[in-house]
């Protein structure tokens, strides 16, 4: 086939957007046709590959890593942040707040349990320790 | 090989080595995608960055349609042209600054760095809707992917397309011809 009839179709066939039966015509002629190969090859290069590799700057690549690294890194810091940035559902809020209510109320009672006994004075007395049987020494 | 959604799926369960796997995937297509669209590498820094900080906050049901690579495609898209309209404001502001052409190579010969240095301007010369067709098929994403990233319908895509392909032609074509 002519190259000049294929050329027009080289483009389309590059970027993929060659209809079913131009794209068949261009693939059998680039089989006997080394110009329009090399042309096509040349095409193809650059549009999957267009100009110079680019990438971020290492400070940038390295800010972005620290940036996930805070928001989802398994560090004690970063998991410590999360817990608290994230928002409590209502009914956990509502059932921390009962939970508190409901030991506040039993706090004096078990208070009460660990005061030591009065005597009818209503001195305390201090069982801690034993007392001495004889204070008299000399 | 993993999948960019189960990839995902690690980087926010706290595994940097996801993050990593991800990143390096996606750094030369996208970074390259949004430096070629903005033509500012300082700029392109930040957009990239937070399209894929952005990326990491969906959930699995927001980019389940056309996967994370349309997905992250889709929200570099959207911050090139956030920025775009912001430095053409700021333009407009500071009466218009002078595009840096690429020079010519004079009197070169007919070689693959010579049609690669046309159809460079000729993409630069592009309209805009039609340049962002050709940048993100040449990052590899496929017809349909585009069309999701663009919002558009299959069909407009391909009438595009052809547009581009006209346009791209004529410029190309001293050195195609046989």
């Amino acid at each position: 086939m002519d190259c000049t009839l294929i050329e027009p179709s080289l483009l389309a066939f590059a970027l993929g957007s060659a209809e079913a039966d131009e794209a068949a015509r261009v693939e059998q002629h680039l089989v006997d046709c080394k110009a329009c190969l090399v042309a096509f090859l040349a095409l193809k290069r650059h549009i999957e590959r267009p100009g110079p590799i680019e990438r971020p700057s290492p400070a940038a690549r390295a800010r972005l890593f620290a940036e996930v690294e805070r928001r989802y890194g398994r560090s004690a810091g970063a998991t410590l942040r999360r817990a608290f940035a994230r928002p409590i559902p209502l009914y956990q809020g509502v059932a921390a707040a009962c939970l508190a209510v409901l030991v506040a109320s039993l706090l004096p009672e078990i208070g009460a349990s660990i005061d030591p006994p009065r005597v009818s004075s209503g001195e305390r007395v201090d069982t801690s320790r034993e007392r001495p049987q004889n204070l008299d020494l000399f | 090989m993993e999948s960019d959604e189960a990839l995902v799926e690690r980087v926010r369960g706290g595994d940097m080595r996801a993050f990593e796997a991800l990143y390096e995937r996606y750094e030369v297509r996208v970074f390259g995608f949004v430096v070629r669209m903005l033509k500012n590498r300082h700029d392109a820094e930040e957009v990239f960055h937070e399209a894929i900080l952005k990326s990491l906050r969906a959930d699995r049901a927001t980019f389940a349609a056309g996967g994370y690579r349309a997905f992250l495609y889709t929200i570099a898209r959207n911050l090139v042209l956030n920025r775009e309209r912001s430095s053409a404001r700021a333009e407009r502001l500071l009466g218009g600054l002078p595009e840096a052409e690429r020079p010519a190579t004079p009197g070169a010969a007919l070689e693959a760095k010579e049609l690669a240095l046309a159809l460079d301007r000729a993409v630069a010369r592009l309209p805009p809707s039609l340049q962002e067709v050709y940048e993100l098929r040449s990052s590899g994403l496929s017809y349909e992917e585009i069309a999701g990233v663009l919002a558009i319908p299959l069909g407009t895509l391909k009438s595009r397309m052809n547009q581009l392909v006209k346009i791209l032609r004529e410029e190309v074509k001293p050195w195609t011809a046989p």
